[in-house]
């Protein structure tokens, strides 16, 4: 009997520990949980550090020309090997990291911020100010993401801020949307109605319950927006708009390297292979968030 | 042999029924070991509160548990001296429907949205007999006439109508092949106070007109005052009580049951206040140990929570699963 | 229904005059001037005046743009290119068959391998297949499409020889650029059916379907697959209706003169009036392939039908009505 006892209050304790649902911690646990999840915070953030710390420790400097080391395979010198300007592959790929990260986060808090700003003030204001919101909103859906970005590029030129930018402008049509959405069935929901009939402030409503009510889709949201952004930053690159060579950046790298795909394929597999794990962390991150705020799609 | 003779007196048997699900890691025990017997054109109302397990019991005779999460399903249902538990998956789905079929508890889903109200009736009628589509659509329009919807909305998809209307599209479609079971779980729970009377009415005349047998499945006793014969008082996934409905609704043995009436708001009762059951039912994932009424029981003692407790007769056909029966 | 359907087309008129808008407004903002282009930088001044005068180009912002939404709008003229003088939107037209081939097949192949392949993982969801075909298709939506773009060519066309790497003369050159387009859509495509079967697969009419004898398969093709198929549609009309516009980096790798390299080309070679016509051209498909896409809810989808309906729409409020009271 006492040993029952004790395995209840074991589980008990383990209940406790187990954070509220929906809050911060509650989804990092629910990460930690998922191996695949776990493993891509593990690999995004080795990306970082080392993109960071790589032209310190590396003894390639990621710009460095060697004439002799021209197009060289892989060996223990390169692991990756060199480009057609003798650059290690490796440091460059390890230093481009930035681009990539950088312009995923970058323009998708670009879009986030603008779109959420945009979507509530149409969902909250209602009337003209919604339907002039809306309306233009509607003539920049008419667009297809990346066109929207390539046209903007057009314009703006090309360049690691010029892709930001251009991303970042083309991703505020979704979240306002989104955002005056959730405004929208938020206020006509019973809870908040519940709310207002017990006399609960403005304040309080917004800031207690509708506001944790919105947040949890649009965490998800962003959160699968930044894989898609990094995507598109790489595409931007590849065709000669976003970051501009020599900078490292991947996309830019393929497109340089494309020449030399008879001769020399190992300088397209691995930027291509970075790209692809970069993309594919974010995408698991952003699955494992939304399976924790999600109770609908749980099992 | 024996066995078979006493199975065979009656309709449908239902013995040692088990369904339990799995979710998060934890074992669901959602039904231990229901058994209850039903004669033809009668109606048993299995009672008890949401979460009790009756819609498990419903759904493991009907045999369409969700295969994603059940655990183990296991006992028999004779159904007209065929054990439906056993046999294979495609004789079972010629039964459905046909022999035996189901009423769900809330109409506003249980309708396909993209379909309209009798292409969902006449594909019933179609599975089960040999009638082409006209015929099934005549049948489809009749069976519509039959729960008083006009014929002329046959073609009109279930967000077309309220809920009351759908539930009698349900009815109608459960009762599109004469089925000799009918099981209907919480029929009017979803529905306005007014046109639950109409629907139970209904429900009652078209049994008594096919002379369907009928499980009724509600925690309304007001419903199964009105159309039951025998009641099976369902807790934690357990029959706690069994008998007529005049023995347990006159002489209730168990004080769960006891507790249910006190409860019942009553136009002639002096007393102002009810007297709630206290405490909560048991969590399915973590049953008590003997009775697993027990934590909330004014009677129980250390006996009741040491071994589970069996089904005692109280007077013939009257059986309980308590140690301090008949209080 | 048919009044629906004008209503709509209707509705998008104004849509389509404000995307002409806002991109000829980008276009008057992109810095250099377009008569040195069309000259090259050697022009006397005195060329450049005449040049901008042809153009109109020294009229002030509104009477251009005025004059620019005239000639599209009523004369269906997308302008010349500034670079070769030719006309952008017969450019546009040669170019079209193009595109419609590689976006057609592209998306009928992500639908036809696509919905079966996430039906089949949500109808065995949780099992070690559905977890392993849901990870393929993970890498799959995260793999860069000129990068397997180019790892195609790399096999089938550098190491094994059996498929030409670039061009368009014949039917052949397509299957690489449609397949390098397809795998993503492929992936998404399985992963968004298995998300929406799933959703569907526990409503309470599958169950009813089931207690009605109906089978599995019917269960699952006939009453769970038509109620998940809105967001799947979304996607693929999305997907069509862009790459429709020019699969602007597949073209790129494999050297097929559709719309999306013209736009590149353009933008290279700063020749802003093809890029805008090219810019509106692909808004305009994009916006009629989604209007469709509308209309195709429709026919799925009585609910969305009856608020296009003007009578059974007040039956449904009658009926709201009746339920409540």
């Amino acid at each position: 009997m006492p040993k029952e006892a004790m395995q209840k209050k074991n589980k008990n304790k383990k209940l406790k520990q187990m954070a509220r649902a929906g809050s911060a911690r509650y989804v990092w646990q629910r990460i930690c949980q998922n191996p695949l999840a776990l493993a891509s915070v593990i690999i995004i953030s080795l990306m970082i550090v080392l993109s960071i710390i790589s032209p310190f420790i590396l003894k390639c400097e990621y710009s460095k020309i060697s004439m002799q080391d021209m197009y060289a395979l892989p060996s223990l010198a390169h692991p990756f090997g060199c480009d057609e300007l003798g650059r290690d592959i490796l440091s460059r790929i390890l230093y481009g990291a930035r681009f990539t990260l950088a312009v995923g986060f970058l323009s998708v808090f670009m879009s986030a911020t603008l779109g959420i700003a945009l979507g509530s003030v149409a969902g909250y204001f209602g009337g003209v100010v919604d339907q002039v919101i809306m309306r233009f909103l509607d003539v920049m859906a008419a667009f297809p993401q990346l066109l929207l970005a390539i046209a903007i590029s057009a314009v703006l030129g090309t360049g690691f801020d010029k892709c930001i930018y251009a991303l970042g402008i083309a991703g505020i049509p979704h979240f306002a949307r989104m955002m005056r959405a959730n405004i929208l069935t938020l206020r006509n929901q019973e809870f908040v109605e519940a709310a207002i009939s017990i006399k609960c402030s403005k304040w309080r409503i917004i800031v207690h319950h509708v506001i944790p009510n919105a947040f949890a889709p649009l965490i998800v949201e962003i959160s699968m927006s930044i894989a898609g952004a990094g995507l598109a930053a790489s595409s931007l690159s590849f065709i000669g708009l976003g970051v501009q060579p020599p900078a490292p950046e991947w996309g830019a790298m393929l497109a340089s390297a494309r020449n030399y795909i008879r001769l020399y394929p190992h300088m397209i597999m691995f930027p291509g292979i970075f790209i692809m794990l970069s993309v594919l962390s974010f995408n698991l991150i952003g699955d494992a968030i939304r399976d924790a705020l999600d109770p609908k799609l749980k099992d | 042999m024996k066995n078979i003779t006493e199975e065979s007196k009656h309709f449908l048997s239902v013995q040692d029924m088990v369904v339990q699900y799995r979710s998060e890691g934890k074992v669901v025990m959602a039904v231990n070991g229901v058994s209850f017997d039903l004669d033809k054109g009668k109606t048993i109302g299995l009672v008890g509160e949401t979460g009790a397990g009756k819609t498990s019991i419903a759904k493991a005779i009907m045999r369409i548990l969700p295969d994603h999460s059940t655990y183990q399903n296991s006992g028999k249902v004779m159904l007209d001296q065929e054990d439906i538990m056993s046999i294979p998956e495609q004789e079972m789905r010629k039964l459905r429907g046909h022999k035996l079929s189901m009423i769900f508890q809330d109409p506003m889903t249980a309708l396909n949205p993209v379909k309209s109200v009798a292409e969902q009736i006449a594909e019933a009628v179609r599975l089960h007999s040999d009638s082409n589509k006209v015929q099934a659509m005549k049948r489809a329009k009749d069976m519509l006439e039959l729960v008083g919807i006009s014929a002329d909305r046959a073609n009109e998809y279930p967000h077309q109508f309220s809920g009351g209307m759908k539930q009698r599209v349900v009815i109608a479609m459960a009762l599109a092949c004469d089925p000799m079971l009918l099981i209907a779980d919480e029929p009017t729970t979803a529905l306005d106070v007014t046109i639950q009377a109409q629907v139970l009415e209904m429900i009652n005349a078209l049994k008594e007109k096919l002379n369907t047998s009928m499980i009724m499945i509600t925690h309304d006793l007001g419903v199964v005052a009105e159309t039951c014969d025998t009641v099976a008082v369902i807790y934690a996934g357990q029959v706690i009580e069994y008998g007529a409905k005049e023995d347990i609704f006159d002489r209730p043995a168990h004080p769960y049951t006891v507790g249910l009436f006190k409860a019942l708001p009553g136009m002639n009762k002096s007393s102002r206040r009810l007297s709630p059951i206290v405490g909560m039912p048991p969590d399915p994932t973590d049953l008590p140990s003997g009775c697993s009424f027990s934590p909330r029981c004014p009677y129980a003692d250390d006996a009741c929570k040491r071994d589970a407790v069996g089904m005692q007769e109280i007077t013939p056909g009257h059986t309980c699963r308590c140690l301090k029966a008949p209080l | 229904m048919s009044k629906y359907i004008l209503k709509r087309i209707l509705l998008m008129i104004p849509i389509l005059v404000g995307v002409a808008i806002l991109i000829f407004t980008l276009m008057f903002f992109v810095p250099g001037d377009p008569v040195e282009i069309i000259l090259g930088s050697s022009a006397t001044q005195a060329q450049v005046e005449t040049v901008r005068e042809q153009l109109g180009l020294n009229q002030p912002y509104i009477i251009r743009l005025g004059s620019f939404l005239q000639q599209l709008f009523l004369h269906g003229s997308f302008g010349n290119s500034y670079v070769q003088g030719t006309d952008v939107g017969a450019e546009l037209l040669t170019r079209f068959p193009r595109t419609l081939i590689l976006a057609l097949f592209s998306i009928l192949l992500s639908m036809v391998v696509g919905i079966p392949l996430g039906i089949r993982a949500a109808t065995h969801a949780n099992s070690a297949e559905d977890r392993i075909s849901m990870f393929v298709s993970m890498i799959g939506v995260s793999m860069p499409n000129f990068w397997l773009a180019l790892m195609l060519v790399l096999l089938f066309a550098l190491k094994l020889g059996i498929l030409p790497s670039s061009g368009d003369k014949g039917f052949e050159y397509y299957i690489l650029p449609i397949l390098a387009n397809a795998l993503g859509g492929i992936a998404g495509v399985a992963r968004l059916t298995r998300s929406s079967m799933l959703e569907v697969i526990r409503a309470d009419y599958v169950s009813t379907a089931r207690a009605k004898g109906v089978s599995e398969h019917d269960v699952i093709y006939k009453h769970a697959l038509p109620n998940a198929m809105i967001p799947i549609i979304t996607m693929c009309g999305g997907r069509f209706g862009g790459q429709l516009g020019g699969t602007v980096v597949i073209e790129t790798v494999f050297s097929i003169p559709g719309i999306g390299a013209y736009l590149i080309n353009s933008i290279n070679n700063r020749d802003y009036n093809a890029v805008q016509g090219s810019v509106l051209y692909i808004a305009f498909t994009f916006s009629v392939v989604m209007l469709l896409v509308d209309l195709i809810y429709a026919f799925i989808d009585p609910r969305i039908k009856a608020q296009y309906e003007g009578h059974s729409k007040k039956r449904i409020k009658r009926g709201e009505v009746k339920a409540d009271a």
